[in-house]
């Protein structure tokens, strides 16, 4: 028998701020909790129980505080072992948190965050975000751009963000031959013309710059099936209009998707589909390409362009553009039935597909220095999933291309606010174990520094200094502190569906 | 572009022939007495013939959303209408061993069936085409094993070629001609251009709305919208082997969009003679397309023994016992038996001289 999650948590006693195993969307039997997982969630709750007692205050406002998120971390690590930065202390006392990690001690800047053009996309509810415990609704209001602006900038320590784009394109004209404009153009989810709208809306409420956006066209998104090549006077036409019409700060490509029906994905390094979009983006004085990598099973037949293995060539050959790998072309998420499978993660290298061919990049190559991991998504999934996946991943982008390479972000509101990934990097650590068996180094202060937000504003030209002396007073900021001070926070109420018995 | 109402009489008039024909063939069949009278399948709905494809959401676009459906797509058979050739295919193999194969075999960029035979396929220069080798790969068969998807991808067999061939050549027309519209997507029937290759989102989901996610009946297929004549006619667009486009006289329909009704366009030989000369397998589907198409049976489509998704059709052994069944199990048996001939191992056996078996 199936029942909702937060059925069963509260029949159990769990109220978890941090997801303790997958849970099914529906269509598909959830997957029993393994016996860590079960040891994990027993822990959260006979602590949590424990703890909101001694401080005299109901279990659930205890979870939603510093102390439970803690309390949470605390659990997992007496399960998987000491992967995150937290004392017992931090469990009974919000000051005890606020003295380790200060308010406002690093610049976030999340190079990765979504929100729809007004439509609910199930990802808020979806297989492994199900038991991400926070009250993450799925309808449009959830997608919204009022939320994001609630989710990302007020329940969360991010400071700027970059709207980043997803599959679709736009669509330049009516069948008469008329120019068209806002939502007569089409173009998905989150179309290229929406991100513009919306971060100019932002910025001009905060008073400064909060927000970037990406742009989505890219170079198989116009095709001439007589020549059967891209039709570039409609590709260059695009290009022009997101770049001056639209300002976008980054393009956002999908190698791995074919909205222009031109019948195939496409490669960094193709010299006759890439190479003309790039030298036509450096005209425009653009020079930073955001590119998908790893995640394949989002494609039908074209996942295989997902692969990093395009990158090098491009990069070397474009020294003047910056390549940001979204994702750090993790191939499979843990909610992806392949990502348990035999020859996805070697842990006696520590390597796990897709991701190692991008580090093979920089090894081959040290004076490489235009390509970024970025690491939206899988950090915070393999920091629930697969603690010890996770240490490989970041411990391995910042020794072979450094903590000034290193990109921060979040794939968030997809996965709810990104305050639980925030709370996740601030407490996160390569193990003594791994740092002598691999030769990682432990991450410094300066190294999450590098990675929170300074990597991405020198990329997107933004003066730290200048920001973190306007944020204090802008109005995005003041509006915050109103919601704050009303009591605004983020929800915990874990949902999904899971086993009665598991 | 033509009138809406001028277009329906159009076909009206058209399938009308037909239609009669169809009537008079099933008035003398005697087991057709207790029937009831049967409708105009080309009556209802509207089509696409003729006309472009509407610039429909790829399924690279669906997947971003749909991240549940992505994992197992990749396995599944309607995924598989094409398939990249993999360097360790046995098919591959053996046609390397073959007189000049090796070049051939190199060249061969995707591979197109399993069970019966293997096809070779390349890009072709042009937008939209493959080019088909004319050897063909046929697999040794083994009717007392039951095996999978994977093993018989990979089961063992040789190369054949035509009678008429000396050797293997590329043909540029072959599968324009005859594969590419249930073996890839979109197909505009004026140049037989695909629009993707194997089975897009969009061949059976049709063109849906952004708004489907506001609401879902807007999805063509979800649980609140499956009119049983739109799942008839969209699975029927390549599971009615033998049909006939009236307009192009290809064996594949004219610029079907899920939705449509297939039948104004489509030319199936529904009559008892033409099902009686069919392996179960496809008989089963003349008989309940013909019974919802021509008797407005609605209780039973595709989609009650079908998951598409999930490659299942376990859902058909749960189901009470109706004529259908008959086309495979004797009826009235306990343990539902098996027709004579359609033992377990060959209870999916089917012919078919599109394509080529």
């Amino acid at each position: 028998m199936w029942i909702p999650k937060w059925q069963r948590d509260r029949q159990k006693g769990v109220d978890s701020p941090m997801p303790t195993q997958p849970v099914s969307n529906e269509e598909f039997l959830p997957r029993p909790q393994n016996k860590q997982q079960r040891q994990w969630e027993k822990l959260i709750g006979e602590l949590a129980e424990e703890k909101s007692r001694k401080l005299n205050m109901p279990r659930r406002d205890f979870m939603r505080s510093s102390m439970g998120m803690a309390t949470a971390f605390l659990a997992s690590n007496m399960v998987y072992g000491p992967n995150w930065e937290v004392d017992a202390a931090e469990t009974l006392d919000p000051a005890a948190t606020e003295e380790k990690f200060p308010k406002g001690e690093y610049f976030v800047f999340d190079v990765q965050t979504h929100f729809t053009d007004g439509v609910a996309i199930g990802f808020r509810n979806a297989e492994f975000v199900r038991n991400m415990g926070f009250e993450l609704e799925d309808n449009p209001d959830a997608y919204s751009f009022t939320n994001y602006v609630k989710e990302i900038f007020f329940d969360s320590d991010t400071s700027m963000a970059v709207i980043s784009g997803v599959p679709g394109k736009e669509i330049n004209k009516s069948l008469e031959g008329k120019v068209l404009e806002g939502r007569d153009r089409r173009g998905g989810i989150l179309p290229s013309w929406l991100m513009s709208q919306r971060k100019n809306e932002l910025n001009r409420l905060a008073g400064g710059q909060r927000a970037l956006c990406q742009g989505n066209c890219a170079p198989n998104h116009y095709w001439d099936r007589a020549s059967n090549a891209p039709d570039f006077p409609a590709l260059f036409e695009q290009m022009e209009r997101e770049v001056k019409k639209y300002g976008i700060d980054s393009w956002k490509w999908y190698c791995h998707t074919d909205p222009g029906r031109s019948g195939d994905g496409f490669r960094l390094d193709d010299e006759k589909m890439a190479y003309p979009f790039f030298e036509k983006s450096k005209e425009l004085g653009l020079n930073v390409f955001s590119i998908h990598k790893g995640f394949a099973s989002q494609s039908r037949t074209l996942g295989h362009f997902a692969h990093p293995g395009d990158v090098e060539k491009a990069a070397l050959d474009h020294p003047d553009l910056t390549f940001i790998v979204y994702h750090s072309a993790l191939k499979h998420g843990p909610g992806e039935p392949q990502f348990s499978e035999d020859g996805f993660f070697d842990p006696n290298s520590g390597d796990f597909a897709w991701h190692a061919e991008l580090m093979q990049i920089k090894e081959r190559n040290p004076g490489l220095d235009n390509v970024y991991p970025e690491i939206g998504s899988s950090f915070g999934l393999l920091a629930i999933a697969h603690p010890e996946m996770c240490q490989h991943l970041i411990a391995k982008n910042v020794k072979h291309y450094g903590s000034d390479h290193v990109i921060w972000g979040t794939d968030c509101l997809w996965w709810g606010s990104p305050q639980w990934v925030i709370d996740a990097m601030k407490r996160f650590q390569i193990s003594d174990k791994l740092c002598e068996k691999f030769g990682y180094e432990k991450l410094t202060k300066q190294d999450k520094a590098n990675i929170f937000g300074l990597n991405a504003a020198k990329i997107y030209g933004i003066d730290v200094n200048q920001q973190l002396q306007a944020l204090p007073a802008d109005a995005l900021t003041r509006l915050k502190t109103a919601y704050l001070d009303d009591g605004g926070q983020r929800d915990n109420a874990a949902h999904g569906w899971v086993r009665d018995h598991a | 572009m033509r009138d809406c109402q001028d277009r329906w009489r159009f076909h009206a008039g058209v399938s009308g022939l037909f239609f009669a024909a169809l009537m008079l063939a099933m008035a003398t069949d005697a087991q057709d007495v207790a029937r009831p009278r049967p409708v105009d399948p080309a009556a209802w709905g509207g089509d696409h013939v003729g006309q472009p494809f509407p610039p429909y959401v790829t399924g690279d676009e669906c997947l971003f959303c749909h991240r549940d459906i992505g994992p197992t797509w990749g396995d599944n058979a309607h995924q598989r209408t094409i398939r990249p050739a993999t360097p360790d295919e046995l098919s591959l193999a053996a046609l390397r061993e073959f007189p000049r194969g090796k070049d051939l075999a190199d060249q061969t960029q995707y591979l197109l069936g399993s069970e019966r035979m293997t096809r070779f396929l390349k890009r072709s220069e042009e937008y939209g085409k493959l080019d088909l080798l004319s050897a063909m790969f046929r697999p040794q068969q083994n009717a007392d094993v039951e095996t999978d998807e994977a093993s018989r991808e990979n089961a063992p067999g040789e190369i054949h070629l035509p009678a008429d061939d000396d050797e293997p050549r590329w043909e540029p027309h072959t599968f324009a001609d005859r594969c590419a519209g249930c073996h890839t997507t979109a197909v505009d029937s004026r140049g037989k251009a695909f629009s993707s290759l194997s089975l897009d989102c969009f061949t059976c989901h049709g063109d849906v709305p952004l708004e489907h996610t506001k609401d879902t009946s807007l999805a063509l297929l979800s649980a609140k919208h499956r009119e049983p004549r739109q799942v008839i006619s969209l699975c029927g667009q390549c599971h009615l082997r033998g049909g006939r486009s009236k307009s192009t006289g290809l064996p594949y329909p004219n610029t079907f969009v899920a939705g449509d009704n297939l039948f104004r366009d489509f030319q199936v030989d529904f009559s008892d003679e033409g099902l009686n000369t069919l392996p179960a397998a496809d008989r089963h589907i003349f008989e309940n397309t013909r019974d919802v198409a021509l008797f407005n049976q609605t209780e039973m489509t595709c989609l009650t023994c079908h998951d598409v998704h999930t490659s299942s059709s376990e859902r058909h052994q749960a189901l009470e016992e109706v004529t259908i069944c008959g086309s495979c199990h004797i009826p009235g048996t306990e343990s539902r038996e098996l027709r004579e001939g359609i033992s377990e191992s060959a209870k999916f056996h089917v012919h078919s001289r599109v394509c080529g078996y």
